[in-house]
Formats: structure tokens, C-alpha cells, sequence
């Protein structure tokens, strides 16, 4: 049982209970900037009440996470030191202090624009191998758990508060990065962790979608062990399994997958990009690392981020990225022009059909460019796979094929499943291997998803419906 | 095809690694192959978590999906791109660590899964060589008589000085 030192009111769980420790982790600096860093993006912009922060999801995280200890505890027969207890809190707490602004999206621009610093064209004249400096040693990049590894080692405040009480940057990051093997192997980043478990309550309550109306109190109770340690469910709570499972895709479907947000996402990505192209941000290993030693990371949030897009907008010559740049700043999203959506079996036959469909329009894309005198970098063809398990904010359609919910023979994967309890044999099967759950049934359904969206400038907005017209037509007439 | 594909594509091929996916044992080889390949230093920003199978990275799995997608269906998936030469100087240096060795009885992702593994757990996960190696014999049978071998293989690539013992 972990000593309590501070009661925070959260509107998700009622009263959440700190550590000293923890009531003084979140006082660093670092744990503060995630004040600023929204967990939903840009939502908020289609969902006026969904701007909560990092910082109380993560105080929510390292809430359930006790549960979940305590629910092992009561319900299994383990050995889980307030010790244990106590650092897998603090994971909790901090797996998220390394996010970037705008967490994901900025993410995704950062991974494309270092990646692809390893190229060049192939006619290029050869240049030598080079040391230290070189290209290769520019376009490296970190990921948000790495940066948060390197936050936990190198801020001397957020190291000293963890060194002061007797742990160690290493002993909380190697349980969020799994850099070790676990004791349990799917209580951190599996279905059921208590990452998504907070992510579904604090999303409906903050977007006021009813999605969220689990019945935690009851999943909680009946968490456990099974005889290979991996944390599970009791057969009776396979129908609220499937509900979670059930909610979360709904969940996604309305916030994340929603056109308008996922438009705004697109564009975001868009313009962080040219923020790196034009050398306006430098989010390199390098840059990101120097931050971290100085206080330049403590004030690196959303806000900072929206100060460089309109330093952008100010500079920038190129319509295409002003009008992106407007898209965010002025909240004047990328309109849809056609949408295919459908619900089909995970295989390669279905990914294969939206992957063709896609090319098909990329190619037509240049003639409506031609044709309506808009630059071919403010057309754009979006592409979302929706699952029931494992879901993410934008699984490339390729991946909906192999990435099955249940593939006996790839244990990588179905580790992270949510796990039912066979009380005769303590040992637990992955939900959708249970033939009376929903998950049986759907884990093995995507829904497939191609919109196409066009940036339109404002005396242009007029044109929109005949434009999307013009290519229903011709979409629907091969 | 994007940036970061073009350059896992290139990446493989540098390595002499084979990117189809069908198979366990073909995912296991590029999932390994690329955990291995960017110890030279070559970047990609994948970061690797211990799973039963060893080194492993979600956004990898998703990215290979793509990749092999878009090589069945793009006329010119490369784009005409290369990697910057440092880029190949330096996997052209590591690539011989990959060739299974001829006094190891292993399939070639078994002994990749040997060498990441090891390095992960040496320094990644901070355990000492003896924890490694009784980790290992205790969760990896399949490859533990190659233990030694693989210690060779990494040390003299040069790429167990870091790790750290607990």
C-alpha cells in the first residue's frame, strides 16, 4: 500500500492519491510542460471540451495502474512489493513526459522528414563516407519513449526528485519502454493496460460521447494472473471485454476518425514538415537532446509549436503551406470531397482493393488539380483501417491484413490481446479465441476507410460542391 | 512510396536481408536484421521492446506491412532513390555480423534472433553476461548451445563494449 502525501481531484476518478515522490515528480518542470501538450490533438476543435492534457491522463494512468496491482494482489497468488508497486506508479506517471507538441502528429512529421535525410536520388553525385557529422548522424530522431528516457536521465530535476527517494531514471523507464522482461508480460502496452484503460474514460467524458460508460469497477475486479503470468481476466467478465473492446472502436471511430479531426491531423502533419524543411524547428536528436539538458524542453509544448506555424504563415511564399498553416490557426479545416468506407474481413484481398482504389485516385487527383487550378499539395488521399483490437489512431490499411487479432503462431502479437482465464487449466487464451465473445466474431473485421480532402482557400469555399460533384461523377463512372 | 519506406527498403537490401513477410520466421528475420543493422548507426528511429521473441518494434511491424504492400503494387517503389553513401559505408560493415556463421546449426532468423536478443538484453535490459546467458537458456532453448558463438560474433563487430552489467 503506497503512502499517501496529496489528494488531487480528477473528474474521472474521483480522488487520485500521490506518493511523495510522485506529488513532487509532478511539480518538475518537465511534468508540468504535459499541461501543455494535449492528449486528443487537435479534437478540440471539432469537440470543444476535449483539450484535456497529458497531465491528467497521466495522473489517471498511474491511479489505475494500482488498481490493477491491488486486483492482482487480491485476486492471484503474487508477490508484488509496495516497492514494485511504487515503480510501476511512476511508470505510469511518466510514460507520456517525453511526448512531443501535439504528441502524434508531430511525431509522424519528425519520422518522415529525418527518414528520408537517408536518401538521395540515385544520379546524385557520390559524396564520401563521412564521420561524426555527417547526413546519417543529422537525420537521427527519437521517439516520444525514448525522449522520455533520455528526460528521466538527463533533467537534473526530474532525476535528482527520482534519486532523492531511491529510484533510479532506469528502474521507471525500462518498465514503460519494456526494456526488460517483464515481470507480467502484458500489464504495461497490451489491450487491457492501464494507458487505454484511462485514454477510453477520459476521452468520453471530456468529448461527451457516451462511449466511455465501462464498467471499470467490475473489469478491475476481476483482473488476475494465470500460471504463465500473464495478467487476465476471469471468464465472468468476458462480456465486459467485449464491451471495452466494443467502446474503444466506437471511441476512435467518432474522435479520432472523425473527417473533420483527421483532416486537421493531416494538415498538421503537413505543416510541421515544412517547419523542419525550413529550418524554422530542429527536432533532431542533437537539437532534441540539448533541449532536454537546458530548460528549452520545459516550454516545448502546444502552444510553442502554434508560435513557429505562425512565424511560418509570417514567412512562408508558398500558398499551398499558407493555407495549411491558416487551416490550423484559423481553425479552417481541409474540406472532404468523397468518402469510401466500409466494414470487411482483415486480409490481404480487402487491403489489396483499397490499396488499388487509392492509386486509382492519386492518379485522377492530377487531372482535378488541372482541371479546378488547385496545386496538386492541397489535394490529399487519406487512408484509415479501423480495428476492434489493438486499435490505433491510423493503422495503414496494409497492415490490416497480416496484422490479424489472433495469429496462434506470432506470440509478439497476441501478447498485447485482452486474456480470458481458463480456471481449469490457469492458463488464459486471447479473447477472440473464446468462441462466446463478440471478439470471436469481429476481431478479424476492419473498417476500411479513403477520403479525399482539398485544402480550399476562402474565396474558393463556393466551389465546393461542385467540385465534389465533378468527382463523385467520375469516380462513379469506371 | 514515403521516405521512411524507401529508406527501410534500401536499408535491406543493403543488408542482404530478404523483405518478404509471409511467414513468422520471415517477420522474426526483419524485425531482428533490423534491430541488428542499426547498431552501425544507421538510424531508422525504431526503438525495440522485449517481447517473447526477443527485440521488437510495433511501428516496424506496421511498416514492413506497407512496405511489402507497396512493392507488389508500385511500378517504381524506389523512386529512383539510393542511400547516402555513409549510409552504405556503414551497413556494409556490420552486414557480415548477419551471415549465419558455418559451425552454427541454426536457421538464419534463429541465429538473428540470437544475436539481437543477447545485445538487448546486455545493453538495453543491463544484465550482466551471466543473467543474459541464464535468461536465455531459460526462455530461448531453441538457441541456446549458439550462446558463445553469438558472443563472438557481437564482440567482434565491436558491439558489446557499451553494455553495462547490472
Amino acid at each position: 500500500m503506497i503512502s499517501v502525501a496529496k489528494g488531487i481531484s480528477d473528474p474521472v476518478h474521483g480522488t487520485i492519491s500521490l506518493s511523495e515522490v510522485e506529488a513532487r515528480v509532478i511539480s518538475t518542470r518537465a511534468f508540468q510542460r504535459l499541461r501543455g501538450v494535449k492528449q486528443l490533438g487537435l479534437a478540440s476543435m471539432v469537440y470543444p471540451g476535449a483539450d484535456y492534457s497529458r497531465f491528467s491522463h497521466s495522473l489517471g494512468v498511474c491511479h489505475i495502474t494500482s488498481r490493477i496491482i491491488t486486483a492482482l494482489r487480491n485476486n492471484s497468488d503474487v508477490s508484488i512489493s509496495d516497492e514494485q508497486e511504487q515503480r510501476y506508479r511512476l511508470a505510469g506517471l511518466l510514460h507520456d513526459v517525453g511526448h512531443y507538441p501535439f504528441s502524434h502528429a508531430m511525431e509522424k512529421a519528425v519520422n518522415e522528414h529525418y527518414s528520408a535525410l537517408l536518401t538521395q536520388p540515385a544520379t546524385a553525385e557520390s559524396t564520401p563516407a563521412g564521420p561524426a557529422n555527417s547526413v546519417v548522424e543529422v537525420a537521427k530522431w527519437l521517439d516520444h519513449e525514448s525522449i522520455g528516457k533520455e528526460v528521466l536521465r538527463d533533467n537534473a530535476e526530474m532525476r535528482d526528485v527520482l534519486n532523492e527517494h531511491g529510484h533510479t531514471p532506469e528502474t521507471v523507464y525500462q518498465i514503460f519502454a519494456r526494456e526488460q522482461p517483464p515481470d507480467f508480460s502484458n500489464l504495461v502496452s497490451s489491450d487491457l493496460d492501464a494507458d487505454r484503460i484511462d485514454f477510453l474514460l477520459r476521452t468520453a467524458r471530456h468529448t461527451g460521447l457516451p462511449y466511455g460508460a465501462v464498467d471499470l469497477d467490475y473489469l478491475l475486479s476481476q483482473m488476475r494472473v494465470d500460471g504463465s503470468n500473464h495478467v487476465c481476466l476471469s471468464p465472468k467478465a468476458l462480456r465486459v471485454a467485449d464491451h471495452l473492446l466494443l467502446a474503444r472502436y466506437f471511441d476512435y471511430q467518432q474522435v479520432a476518425f472523425h473527417k473533420t479531426v483527421a483532416g486537421l491531423e493531416w494538415v498538421l502533419v503537413e505543416v510541421i514538415k515544412a517547419l523542419l524543411s525550413a529550418g524554422l524547428l530542429d527536432c533532431s536528436t542533437k537539437a532534441m537532446r540539448e533541449r532536454i539538458a537546458s530548460s528549452q524542453w520545459d516550454t516545448f509544448d502546444d502552444t510553442e509549436l502554434i508560435t513557429c506555424i505562425r512565424a511560418l504563415r509570417e514567412s512562408t511564399h508558398d500558398s499551398a503551406t499558407a493555407l495549411k498553416a491558416d487551416a490550423i490557426l484559423l481553425r479552417r479545416p481541409p474540406k472532404l470531397m468523397n468518402e469510401i468506407e466500409y466494414l470487411a474481413p482483415r486480409d490481404k484481398f480487402n487491403a489489396g482493393m483499397v490499396k488499388n482504389r487509392k492509386r486509382d485516385i492519386d492518379r485522377r487527383v492530377r487531372d482535378w488539380s488541372d482541371e479546378f487550378g488547385i496545386p496538386i499539395e492541397q489535394w490529399h488521399v487519406w487512408e484509415g483501417g479501423l480495428t476492434f483490437t489493438k486499435v490505433g489512431s491510423n493503422v495503414p490499411i496494409s497492415a490490416l491484413a497480416a496484422d490479424t487479432a489472433y495469429d496462434p503462431i506470432d506470440p509478439d502479437k497476441t501478447e498485447q490481446a485482452v486474456r480470458i482465464l481458463d480456471p481449469r487449466t490457469n492458463q488464459s487464451e486471447p479473447i477472440m479465441s473464446d468462441k462466446r465473445s463478440l471478439m470471436s466474431v469481429l476481431a478479424d473485421k476492419a473498417l476500411y476507410s479513403l477520403r479525399l480532402y482539398v485544402v480550399l482557400s476562402e474565396d474558393r469555399l463556393n466551389e465546393r460542391s461542385t467540385i465534389a460533384a465533378k468527382i463523385h461523377r467520375d469516380l462513379n463512372d469506371t | 512510396m514515403e521516405g521512411k519506406l524507401i529508406a527501410l527498403k534500401l536499408f535491406l537490401d543493403t543488408l542482404e536481408i530478404d523483405s518478404s513477410i509471409d511467414t513468422v520466421a520471415d517477420r522474426k528475420r526483419v524485425q531482428k536484421a533490423v534491430y541488428l543493422g542499426q547498431l552501425s548507426g544507421v538510424d531508422l528511429g525504431y526503438r525495440f521492446s522485449w517481447y517473447v521473441m526477443g527485440p521488437y518494434s510495433s511501428p516496424l511491424t506496421r511498416d514492413y506491412y506497407q512496405l511489402s504492400d507497396e512493392l507488389e503494387t508500385e511500378d517504381d517503389p524506389l523512386n529512383g532513390k539510393s542511400l547516402l553513401p555513409d549510409a552504405i559505408a556503414r551497413l556494409t560493415i556490420i552486414r557480415p555480423l548477419l551471415q549465419k556463421r558455418t559451425d552454427v546449426d541454426l536457421s538464419e532468423e534463429d541465429w538473428l534472433e540470437l544475436l539481437a536478443s543477447y545485445h538487448f538484453l546486455r545493453s538495453v535490459s543491463g544484465y550482466s553476461p551471466e543473467k543474459t546467458a541464464e535468461l536465455l537458456r531459460e526462455r530461448k532453448s531453441h538457441v541456446a548451445d549458439y550462446i558463445d558463438r553469438a558472443i563472438e560474433s557481437l564482440s567482434a563487430a565491436e558491439l558489446l563494449n557499451m553494455a553495462n552489467a547490472a
